[in-house]
């Protein structure tokens, strides 16, 4: 049997490998993400020293600090994470296009290494994206002055990604074909796209637009308040927690189907 | 490591949907090359599969360098390499990535090999596998399996689609890893010049059956085709030959046992064979066929 030092050797060589075949995707999520970070720095220093700090409004001013520091700093982190999200799984498919997983079966390398490189490429990228984030923010909450930072949104960011890494990888490694995996992950992206749209039809519909609405403005409350902070916790936990099923069924469906 | 099979299937058995590898057994001797053929579809990939334990198999024995597979796979693997039809590794890599890569693929992975395989093989390392020829392809896959001091080298398709000079460049490989007594290759191909330029024993399979297994000069040695004319097919007892091949001109035979066909049929002109025809009249065991107006000699 392998020694221990052989596996850490081999999954650092893997982790390395879906790296180094992720390295365009992520440098191009990188330059997406520094262009709008240089726009969100742009706004705040003309709300502090350009012509908006001039002529604008006071309280003008103050609305776009808060806005740009509350919800700019998710969108980065957004963007930040995708490279993960989409880079990691779509590398299953070229794998399986050029034989790399029957190629690594037959090599010795145990399904749990194989997969485990996945894993840990994305839990890397999401440490990567958080640690600039912890770098890159605080220039935006000085900048922007009495801007809050909104935890709860990055907090949510991170759950979904985690959502997705729980439901991707071994949707992808189980799927084989692109077109079905494509499906069956974009499928709760329909979902959460299309329930605004039944809520609003049925609001018509049953004409409770009045107390929708109220809850609408409660539910907005809540989240700018921070309300949601304790759900968006305990969901990281929880999804944090499916990972280890995650990588369990992943393992299994490599074993199971090659 | 004590053997002296470095590969035992015994009644191997795997059942597909209208598929079923049928009790192949064979040993491939250390310092021999075996050479695994069939049609596509035949069973070879599926043989192949189950020696590796990339599939299961339904019943059956086998054994590498002495070990049993799947009870020692991982320890197993440390000492085989299986080459493949077509370049497993990503095309953005190049070989310098590569390398690091297989060094935590494979324990004994040496590096100084590699490289030696590369320069001898004149693979550019930084040049990625996008850009390199077919050709180049299997060369870097040849190269990447002799580089962790392997004991067996299985290959599948591996020299289909190669020009005739890669090919020969390759065998010479193969013949130079066989220096090595503790060494073995089974080389699965359709190309059976190749083979009848370097194996030493030969398996033929058909429809998940194997139908020949032996040392491959005996088998040529034993076969032959009686050539007689297509009145004269009647008179040869059905058992005597494989199968029939009906030209215009009159009919060739495909006999298991040359002397004693001689013998019986003294006068029959019975011509030595080759691996491919041997091949063509198994497939067309138990009855008679035509030839291709074209291929008619």
């Amino acid at each position: 049997m392998p020694k221990q030092g052989e596996y850490k050797m081999t999954l650092k060589q893997l982790i390395y490998r879906e790296l180094y075949l992720s390295k365009k995707s992520i440098l191009q999520t990188l330059g997406i993400a520094g262009m709008v970070y240089i726009f969100i720095v742009m706004v705040l220093l003309s709300c502090s020293f350009g012509n908006m700090a001039k002529y604008g409004e006071p309280e003008e001013i103050m609305e776009i600090r808060n806005a740009v520091a509350a919800y700019l700093p998710v969108m980065l982190y957004s963007i930040a994470l995708v490279a993960g999200v989409d880079a990691i799984p779509n590398q299953i498919f070229a794998d399986h296009l050029c034989g790399w997983h029957k190629f690594i079966r037959s090599s010795g390398v145990k399904a749990r290494d194989y997969v485990g490189a996945k894993y840990a490429s994305i839990l890397l990228l999401f440490a990567a994206a958080t640690l600039l984030m912890t770098i890159v923010c605080p220039v935006l909450f000085l900048l922007s002055g009495s801007g809050k930072i909104n935890l709860t949104g990055l907090i949510i960011v991170l759950d979904a990604v985690l959502f997705f890494t729980d439901y991707n990888l071994p949707l992808f490694i189980w799927a084989k074909s692109r077109e079905k995996a494509l499906f069956w992950s974009t499928l709760p992206i329909l979902v959460i796209a299309v329930l605004p749209v039944i809520v609003i039809t049925v609001r018509t519909v049953t004409g409770a637009a009045a107390v929708t609405e109220d809850m609408y403005e409660a539910l907005i409350g809540k989240y700018s308040n921070g309300g949601f902070m304790p759900a968006a916790c305990i969901a990281s936990g929880i999804l944090a927690a499916l990972l280890y099923v995650s990588f369990r069924l992943s393992v299994h469906f490599v074993e199971v189907e090659g | 490591m004590e053997y002296e099979n470095a590969i035992e299937i015994k009644d191997l058995v795997k059942r597909y949907d209208g598929f079923t590898l049928d009790n192949v057994s064979f040993t491939v001797p250390r310092g021999s090359i075996m050479g695994f053929i069939g049609q596509n579809g035949a069973g070879k990939t599926t043989t192949i599969n189950c020696l590796l334990n990339l599939i299961k198999k339904d019943g059956g024995e086998i054994k590498l360098l002495g070990m049993d597979m799947p009870e020692k796979e991982y320890e197993i693997k440390k000492y085989v390499s299986a080459v493949f039809d077509e370049l497993p590794f990503n095309e953005e890599l190049n070989a310098n990535v590569l390398d690091r890569i297989l060094s935590g693929v494979f324990s004994e992975w040496d590096h100084a090999v590699f490289s030696e395989y590369l320069e001898r093989l004149q693979l550019p390392s930084k040049k990625k596998f996008k850009d390199f020829s077919k050709g180049m392809k299997m060369k870097l896959q040849i190269a990447a399996a002799l580089s962790h001091h392997a004991r067996v080298l299985i290959m599948d398709e591996a020299t289909t689609g190669l020009d005739p000079v890669i090919r020969n460049e390759i065998l010479d490989i193969f013949l130079e890893f066989l220096q090595d007594e503790e060494n073995a290759i089974l080389m699965s191909s359709h190309i059976t010049s190749d083979l009848e330029k370097v194996a030493d024993r030969v398996s033929f399979i058909d429809k998940g059956k194997l139908l020949l297994c032996g040392v491959k000069d005996d088998i040529l040695d034993a076969h032959g085709i009686m050539k007689i004319g297509k009145k004269e097919l009647e008179d040869i007892d059905r058992g005597d030959y494989i199968s029939a091949r009906v030209t215009d001109f009159g009919a060739d035979l495909m006999v298991a046992d040359r002397a004693e066909a001689a013998k019986k049929y003294s006068g029959a002109l019975i011509e030595k064979t080759t691996l491919e025809e041997i091949m063509l009249f198994y497939v067309n065991r138990s009855r008679t066929f035509e030839a291709p107006k074209d291929s008619v000699k």
